[in-house]
C-alpha cells in the first residue's frame, strides 16, 4: 500500500498542469493565493509527509474538483452506487456464465455450445460502449422501458449491470467450459457415474465444484474491478458512481482524489484477492493456507 | 430463473411510468460545478446555477443587457468614480433574513480578499485600494466600499470604468452572508442548508458526479418572485452528449445546450435543433517570439491560406460563422444598437486568399515555402476539433508549400505548454464574460497572462488602455476599432470562427433564455399546459 501511495504520490505531480490551470489564464500572484489556500505550495516532500499522516487518520482530504466535499465523502457518495450495480452485475453474470459453460461443455461441438461460445465470443470482443449505446437505443429510444441519464435508484441499475455483467459472463462461459471438459474426463467423475449417482448429481455435486476453482481465481480482481465501477458504463448510462472519478480526477488534476481512489481501489483489491485466496483453500484441498 | 426474470420485467414497467413531473423543467447542465461559491467559481456550470439562485445590483435581461435586479436605480458622480445603488424595500435572502447594502459590500470584499483564493480577484480592482487591500497592504475599511444604510451602497472606483453595470450583475459580484460564509468557508455552498441564496431560486439538492442532479426551487423571498412561473429546474449532469440526447428524445430532458457535435448538423437539418450564437471566438495564436512566426508578414500569410468558409461549412458545421474579425457579431458598438462587426467591417476575407499569401511569404523570403523551417501547429484532443488542424495542415502545404507538424496534448497538458510559450502555433479561443470588445481584445496586451504568443505592440496597448478608462461611449469604441485593425495587420492570433451553440428545447416549455455568454437563465420560463 506505501508503494503504490508513493508511486501514486510522485507521478501523478510529475504531470504537467494543476487543480487550477484553465483555458482563461489566472495571474500568477493570483494562482500563489489559491494554492496557497490549498496547502499546494508547500514543498512536495512536506505535502507527502503530510498526506501519509493524513491517510494513517483514514482522511484522504478535501477534494480540489468539488469545493467543500472530502474526498472519504465521494467515496461514500459512490461507492454504494457502484456497489450495487457491480454486485447486481456480478451475480447475473454467475448466473448467466456457469449454465451457459456446463451446457456448453456437455452438448460438446453441438447446437448449444456453438450458440453459447458464439454469444460468449461476442461479449468478449464487443466494447461495452457498443453494447450500451445499442441498449440505449433499444431499451430507452425504442421501447422507452428505461432511463438514461438520470440516477433514480435500482430501477435505473438494470441496463448499466446486464451491459457490465455481459464479458464477466462470457468471460466465465470459457472458464467453466475448460473447467468442466477437464473434469468430465477425470476417473472420480467416471467413478460417480459407477456408482449410479444420478446425472445432475454427478455434474452439478462433483463435476461442477472443481470445474469452477479457475472462476474463482478469476472472480477476486473481477469483484475489485466490477463494483468500484467503469467509466465508460457511468458516462453513458448516468451512473453517479466511483468509476467516473478515476478518470476524471486525472483530467481535472483532483490530486487528492486521484489519491483516494487509487488507495480504495488497492484496498479493495488486496481484500478481494485475500477472500479468493480463503475460498480457493475450501474449494480445493490442494490448496493450504499458511 | 423465471421468477428473477418476471420481477426484473415488473421494474421495468414500473420505470416506464415515471415521467417528468409537469411543474419542473429538466435541463442538462452538463457539467458537475467546481463550486458555486461566487466568490471561488470561475467555470460556466457554476455561473448558471449562481444567476439561478442569486442576483446581483444589476441582473440580466432576455436581451443580455444589465437591468435593474436588487438595485431599483443608482446615480454616478460627475467624475464617474462614484457610484451609489439604491436598494429596492424589503429585499431577502431565501431563509426569510433582511438582505441589506453591507451583504453586498460583503461579496464584493470576499472577491478581492486574497484569502477567498478566487481566480476572478482582479476583477474587482478597479474599486478604490481593492488591489492593495488584496495584497495586503491597507484593511477592509480602506476599500471603496461603503453601505451607508441598509439600502444603499455606495463603490467609489479607481479610476472611470466603462462597464460598471455589466459587472455589476456578473456572478462575481453578488451579495454574501458572513454569518454562514465563515461558519464553513470552504463548504457553505456545497450544502443545500447552507447554500442561502437571494435570487429567483434557492438551492434544493445537489448530488455529485454523472447522473447526479442539482436540484433549484422557487425562491418565495424573491423580490420577483411573482413573475417566476415554475417551481424547480432540475440541473441534470449528463455529461455524455448522446446520453443527454438519447433523455432529451425520450422526453426526460426539456432542454439542453451540449448536442453531441456531430450529430448537431443533423438536428439543425430536421429542425430538431436551433443553432444560436454566443460570444465564443476559435483562433489560433502565433509565437511572435519566435522564427519564423516573429514576422507579420508570415502570419499574415498563414491567415490568408486558410479558407474559413470550408472550415465552417464542410468541417465544423452547426452554423458556426466564418470569422472575418477578431471582435464575433451581436457586441454593442458606438450605440446599443449598432454591432460592433458591423460597424468594423470584414477586417479579413473569409475566403482564402492565396495569392496574397504567397506575395506575403516570398517577401518574407520563403519564396513558394523554400527555406522554410519545419513548424508544429499544437492542439488539444479533448476539444473535440480534432479534424480542424488537419484541414489547416493541409491548407497550408497546398496554398503554401510548408510543412506543419501536428501535435496533440492532453488538455491541462496542453494548456500548461501554451502559457510557457512552448509552441509555434497552438489552438486557442475566448468565450466572452460580457458583450463587450474589450473582454476578448484585452487578452492581446502586453503582459496579459492570456497573451500566450506574447503579442506586443506599444500602439495596441496605449489604444486599449485608452478604452479602459474613456467614459465617452463613441470615442471609446472607436479606439478598440483601431486596436482591432492593429491586432488584425500584425496577426498575433488568426481568427477561424465565431462558435454557435446547437439548443434542443422541448415543445412544452418556453421562456428559457440562453445568452450569448452560454448562462441559461430560467427566471422567465413557463411551462406550457
Amino acid at each position: 500500500m506505501f508503494i503504490v501511495i508513493t508511486i501514486t504520490f510522485f507521478m501523478m505531480r510529475a504531470i504537467p498542469g494543476g487543480p487550477f490551470t484553465d483555458a482563461k489564464a489566472i495571474p500568477e500572484f493570483v494562482m500563489q493565493k489559491m494554492n496557497e489556500r490549498y496547502g499546494l505550495n508547500d514543498s512536495l516532500l512536506t505535502q507527502y509527509g503530510k498526506y501519509l499522516l493524513n491517510v494513517l487518520r483514514l482522511d484522504l482530504g478535501p477534494s480540489y474538483r468539488y469545493e467543500g466535499m472530502s474526498v472519504n465523502e465521494i467515496i461514500a457518495d459512490s461507492f454504494p452506487v457502484s456497489f450495487a450495480v457491480g454486485g447486481l452485475a456480478l451475480i447475473l453474470s454467475l448466473m448467466i456464465g456457469i449454465p451457459a459453460g456446463v451446457i456448453s461443455a456437455l452438448k460438446r461441438g453441438r447446437w448449444p455450445d456453438h450458440l453459447a461460445m458464439i454469444i460468449a465470443t461476442l461479449g468478449i470482443t464487443i466494447p461495452g460502449f457498443v453494447i450500451a449505446a445499442l441498449m440505449v437505443y433499444i431499451f430507452a429510444l425504442q421501447l422507452g422501458w428505461v432511463t438514461v441519464g438520470f440516477w433514480e435508484g435500482l430501477n435505473t441499475a438494470i441496463l448499466p449491470a446486464v451491459t457490465l455483467a455481459l464479458y464477466p459472463a462470457a468471460f466465465i462461459s470459457r472458464l467453466v467450459r475448460s473447467g468442466m471438459l477437464e473434469v468430465l474426463s477425470q476417473d472420480y467423475i467416471r467413478t460417480a457415474r459407477a456408482k449410479g449417482l444420478s446425472e445432475g448429481t454427478v455434474i452439478y455435486l462433483h463435476a461442477l465444484k472443481n470445474a469452477v476453482i479457475p472462476v474463482i481465481t478469476y472472480l477476486g480482481p473481477l469483484m475489485a474491478g466490477i463494483v468500484t465501477g467503469s467509466f465508460v458504463i457511468e458516462q453513458v448510462y448516468g451512473v453517479p458512481g466511483l468509476g467516473t472519478f478515476f478518470v476524471t480526477s486525472i483530467n481535472n488534476r483532483d490530486y487528492t482524489t486521484i489519491m483516494g481512489v487509487t488507495i480504495f481501489y488497492s484496498a479493495l483489491l488486496v481484500a478481494f484477492n485475500t477472500v479468493t485466496d480463503v475460498c480457493l483453500s475450501f474449494a480445493d484441498p490442494r490448496i493450504k493456507l499458511r | 430463473m423465471r421468477r428473477i426474470i418476471s420481477a426484473m420485467l415488473i421494474i421495468l414497467w414500473a420505470v416506464s411510468f415515471s415521467y417528468a413531473d409537469d411543474e419542473e423543467i429538466i435541463y442538462n447542465l452538463g457539467i458537475d460545478p467546481q463550486t458555486i461559491d461566487p466568490a471561488v467559481n470561475f467555470a460556466l456550470d457554476g455561473a448558471t446555477v449562481d444567476l439561478n439562485i442569486f442576483e446581483g445590483l444589476l441582473r440580466t435581461n432576455f436581451n443580455n443587457r444589465p437591468e435593474p435586479g436588487c438595485a431599483e436605480s443608482w446615480d454616478v458622480s460627475p467624475d464617474g468614480l462614484k457610484w451609489t445603488f439604491h436598494l429596492r424595500e424589503n429585499l431577502k435572502w431565501s431563509d426569510g433574513v433582511p438582505l441589506t447594502a453591507s451583504h453586498f459590500r460583503d461579496g464584493i470584499l470576499r472577491l478581492v480578499d486574497s484569502h477567498t483564493g478566487s481566480a476572478y480577484a482582479t476583477l474587482g480592482f478597479f474599486i478604490r485600494n481593492a488591489e492593495s487591500f488584496y495584497n495586503g497592504k491597507v484593511q477592509s475599511a480602506d476599500v471603496g466600499l461603503y453601505a451607508p444604510d441598509d439600502r444603499t451602497l455606495v463603490i467609489e472606483l479607481e479610476h472611470v470604468n466603462p462597464l460598471m453595470l455589466y459587472f455589476m450583475a456578473q456572478p462575481q459580484f453578488l451579495p454574501a452572508r458572513m454569518d454562514i460564509v465563515n461558519e464553513n468557508p470552504r463548504g457553505w455552498a456545497a450544502h443545500p442548508e447552507t447554500t442561502i441564496s437571494n435570487g429567483p431560486f434557492k438551492l434544493e439538492s445537489w448530488r455529485h458526479g454523472p447522473g447526479g442532479e442539482i436540484s433549484i426551487v422557487k425562491n418565495p423571498y424573491y423580490w420577483d418572485s411573482d413573475s417566476v412561473k415554475i417551481d424547480r429546474v432540475r440541473m441534470v449532469l449528463i455529461g455524455d452528449g448522446n446520453t443527454s440526447l438519447a433523455a432529451f428524445k425520450a422526453g426526460r430532458v426539456d432542454y439542453m445546450t451540449s448536442v453531441p457535435s456531430l450529430m448537431a448538423p443533423i438536428l439543425l437539418k430536421r429542425g430538431e435543433a436551433v443553432s444560436e450564437p454566443t460570444y465564443t471566438a476559435y483562433f489560433y495564436e502565433f509565437n511572435t517570439t519566435r522564427k519564423p512566426f516573429d514576422d507579420a508578414r508570415v502570419r499574415r500569410a498563414f491567415t490568408l491560406a486558410i479558407d474559413r468558409k470550408i472550415i465552417t461549412d464542410k468541417i465544423v458545421l452547426g452554423g458556426n460563422l466564418p470569422a472575418s474579425g477578431m471582435i464575433c457579431p451581436n457586441i454593442p458598438g458606438r450605440t446599443d444598437s449598432e454591432d460592433f462587426r458591423t460597424e468594423g467591417g470584414e477586417l479579413i476575407p473569409v475566403s482564402a486568399n492565396v495569392e496574397e499569401a504567397r506575395r506575403l511569404m516570398a517577401e518574407a523570403g520563403y519564396p513558394n515555402g523554400e527555406g522554410f523551417p519545419e513548424v508544429t501547429y499544437k492542439y488539444s484532443s479533448s476539444s473535440g476539433k480534432k479534424l480542424i488542424p488537419e484541414v489547416l495542415q493541409g491548407m497550408w502545404k497546398t496554398a503554401l508549400g510548408v510543412k506543419v507538424n501536428l501535435a496533440n496534448e492532453e488538455w491541462k497538458v496542453f494548456l500548461t505548454t501554451r502559457r510557457n510559450g512552448d509552441f509555434d502555433m497552438a489552438e486557442s479561443g475566448w468565450a466572452m464574460d460580457y458583450p463587450d470588445a474589450s473582454n476578448l481584445l484585452e487578452t492581446f496586451m502586453s503582459g496579459s497572462q492570456n497573451n500566450s504568443g506574447k503579442y506586443s505592440s506599444p500602439v495596441f496597448d496605449s489604444l486599449m488602455k485608452k478604452a479602459q478608462t474613456e467614459s465617452d461611449r463613441v470615442k471609446r469604441i472607436n479606439y478598440m476599432h483601431e486596436a482591432e485593425k492593429i491586432l488584425i495587420d500584425d496577426m498575433p492570433a488568426a481568427p477561424l470562427y465565431f462558435y454557435s451553440a446547437a439548443v434542443m428545447k422541448s415543445p412544452r416549455v418556453k421562456g428559457i433564455y440562453h445568452s450569448p455568454t452560454g448562462i441559461v437563465y430560467f427566471r422567465g420560463a413557463e411551462i406550457l399546459k
